[in-house]
């Protein structure tokens, strides 16, 4: 992509509206590194330090934040909204059986014998229109069918909002849900609710994870000291740098083997990419995750901790130098001093 | 998406296993890695394959050990499971009808305002074809792109290992498991194999539909953690509505034992099979460091006979379909 493309991109939601909030990715590349865990303990760090939060939870496949945080989805606090799809819908008395749609998709999602009125196998249906955009007969008419659901659940902490989309498991457009996501918090009435979102990506390299780290100011990739964990972390890199972004990572579970000191100097040679520390496994933590209660909030002292909050410290100051022209202190309407620095 | 394994069915018997788990960074490449260790050790005739396309990790396991041999008897091919739009702005008249009537249902097309042309997201595009059908003066064309590459390598242990991987941003994952399974599937039918053993990708989306489609069994690797219950659940959902039998294996099961019993009694309460289990152990992530299957690096008596017995089961499966 070029970087014309990758500008228009980034405008799109942020010259509307100047006080859109910095948007903070979590990704990685490698599934189980530890994503979730980084994402929701960001999240209600910065809420406790008075931030309005939305975490996005965009590992639409297998969304698992909610439970990181100790919640339900059928909380009645919850509301919950299915996403659907574009699927034709044939008009027979307007179709004259010519085939045309039938040609023009690419899903080979419609089927037609000769002489007969079309149909479709939504399954196979990407929803992309384009048999209603083709046909000369108006005989398509739109209707829609539900891949997943999105939940909004507020106050999940205090200040922390919490937005999940799922896809129905036996469907394959995860995309879609991920790009309504997308959607939804560049959405005025949305985004000037918070300081801050953070996108918790899905593993994998693919085109969920693409569309998240293009929507994000700041990327940030938890890895892990094995092979597997940098093997997968270099191909994170590769895509931020098709989209042209930065990143700074995270090593965790660092003392797994003895090889993390080793990957961070490794990574760290890159460019693209900077060091903001590593969280050691810990008993204590494994205990918190166990029992869904973020380990960023327990009033014990042990050292994943520590070294998390010393993470934490480092990425509030670069969100506050780069994108938030005014430092956060505690007790004051921080939206009112949010203003993005410059329109890029 | 779909494999199209049926015509072949009758011929070869190939029996393909295939490996998931929902939640990532359970272990199943690991597990993967040693079961067709086990299965080659035990002298059956297998063939193995890595299908998370996205984050290929289960060559690194059986990287051989003399790297001249490794180039020499791999072969890596280029695949085309994508088209992409390409703009011609020879053919276009600044209409902006693609971008005023919403050709795109991707956001791939944009408009230059300065040079009064669309810029194609070759990214976001999917190849649907509307741009290309519905520009008056057919200023867009459809061309096939590079999606990625599938290496075949003969590994150390008797057996070859076929492993994709995508070029980034060609979204393409699921046809590029489908292509692989075709190349796994015909030098299976070549070198007469007579199981396929599939390392899947994370997640329940189009390339893990595209690993399980039609296949004979699949092992969901699980842990005892919340999440992974939750995200193994839905594997199965899947699974199970396209009738496939599966087996559960429970990987750190004392990680949180009391999740760990919680756990078994559910699936044993849902009369799901359950393969085995293994204990966590510290030494199992310096197997992925000095790239061997977790069950030859350790060589825990054990963990080994554990493998064993799963290989065993697995085998016998193959056995009860074929007969």
């Amino acid at each position: 992509m070029n970087e014309e493309q990758s500008d228009e991109k980034i405008s799109s939601h942020t010259s509307s509206n100047s006080s859109f909030p910095p948007i903070l990715a979590v990704t990685g590349g490698k599934g189980g590194t530890g994503k979730t865990l980084i994402a929701t303990n960001l999240a209600v760090t910065f809420s406790k330090n008075n931030f309005k939060v939305l975490l996005v939870d965009c590992d639409v496949e297998n969304p698992n934040s909610y439970i990181l945080l100790g919640k339900k989805l059928d909380d009645e606090s919850v509301e919950s909204q299915s996403i659907d799809i574009f699927v034709p819908k044939f008009n027979k008395n307007a179709c004259v059986k010519c085939g045309d749609c039938q040609k023009a998709c690419y899903r080979h999602a419609i089927l037609q014998f000769p002489d007969h009125f079309p149909s479709v196998m939504p399954h196979l249906c990407s929803g992309c229109e384009v048999c209603q955009k083709i046909c000369s007969y108006n005989a398509i008419d739109s209707s829609y069918r539900p891949i997943g659901k999105k939940y909004y659940y507020p106050q999940t902490y205090e200040g922390l909002d919490l937005l999940v989309g799922e896809l129905t498991p036996s469907e394959a457009l995860s995309a879609h849900i991920v790009e309504h996501l997308i959607d939804e918090v560049q959405k005025p009435e949305i985004y000037s609710k918070y300081d801050l979102i953070i996108f918790d990506s899905a593993p994998g390299a693919h085109c969920d994870v693409e569309k998240i780290l293009n929507a994000s100011d700041m990327v940030i990739s938890i890895t892990e000291p094995t092979p597997f964990g940098e093997h997968d972390l270099n191909r994170i890199l590769e895509l931020l740098e098709i989209i042209d972004k930065n990143s700074y990572f995270i090593i965790n579970r660092a003392n797994l083997t003895k090889e993390g000191e080793d990957l961070s100097k490794r990574l760290s040679s890159y460019e693209s990419i900077e060091y903001l520390g590593s969280v050691d496994v810990d008993k204590t933590l494994m205990e918190d995750y166990a029992l869904g209660e973020p380990f960023s909030l327990d009033p014990r002292t042990f050292p994943a901790k520590t070294q998390f909050l010393e993470i934490f410290e480092q990425i509030q100051e670069i969100l506050t130098e780069e994108f938030l022209k005014t430092k956060k202190s505690s007790n004051e309407n921080l939206k009112k001093q949010k203003i993005r620095e410059g329109d890029k | 998406m779909v494999s199209g394994k049926s015509e072949s069915d009758s011929k070869s018997k190939l029996f393909t296993v295939t490996v998931i788990s929902g939640k990532g960074g359970v272990g199943k490449t690991s597990i993967t890695s040693s079961l067709a260790f086990m299965l080659a050790k035990q002298n059956h005739s297998i063939i193995v394959a890595d299908a998370d396309v996205d984050a290929a990790n289960l060559a690194i396991l059986f990287r051989p050990l003399e790297n001249n041999a490794f180039d020499q008897n791999k072969t890596v091919r280029t695949v085309q499971t994508t088209e992409k739009a390409e703009f011609l702005p020879e053919k276009c008249i600044h209409c902006k009808q693609c971008i005023d009537q919403n050709f795109c249902s991707f956001d791939a097309l944009s408009w230059d305002e300065q040079n009064k042309i669309p810029i194609v997201d070759t990214i976001a595009c999917e190849g649907c074809r509307a741009c290309h059908l519905l520009c008056p003066t057919h200023a867009f064309k459809i061309a096939s792109v590079n999606s990625g590459t599938i290496t075949s390598f003969q590994t150390d242990y008797d057996f070859p290992l076929i492993s994709g991987e995508t070029i980034l941003g060609s979204q393409t994952s699921g046809k590029m498991v489908t292509e692989l399974r075709k190349v796994a599937e015909s030098r299976a039918q070549e070198e007469k194999r007579k199981l396929l053993l599939m390392d899947g990708p994370p997640g329940i989306g189009c390339p893990v539909l595209a690993a399980v489609t039609g296949v004979d069994f699949v092992i969901l690797v699980t842990e005892p953690t919340t999440a992974a219950l939750h995200d193994v659940k839905r594997a199965i959902s899947i699974v199970s509505s396209f009738n496939i039998p599966f087996g559960i294996i429970i990987n750190k099961r004392d990680m949180n034992p009391e999740m760990y019993n919680k756990m078994t009694e559910y699936f044993n309460q849902k009369g799901w099979e359950i393969l085995g289990s293994f204990p966590l152990n510290e030494r199992w992530p310096y197997a992925i460091v000095n790239q061997q299957p977790i069950v030859k690096f350790l060589e825990d008596d054990k963990i080994s006979h554990e493998f064993e017995k799963i290989s065993q089961k697995l085998w016998q499966k193959q056995l009860d379909l074929i007969s």
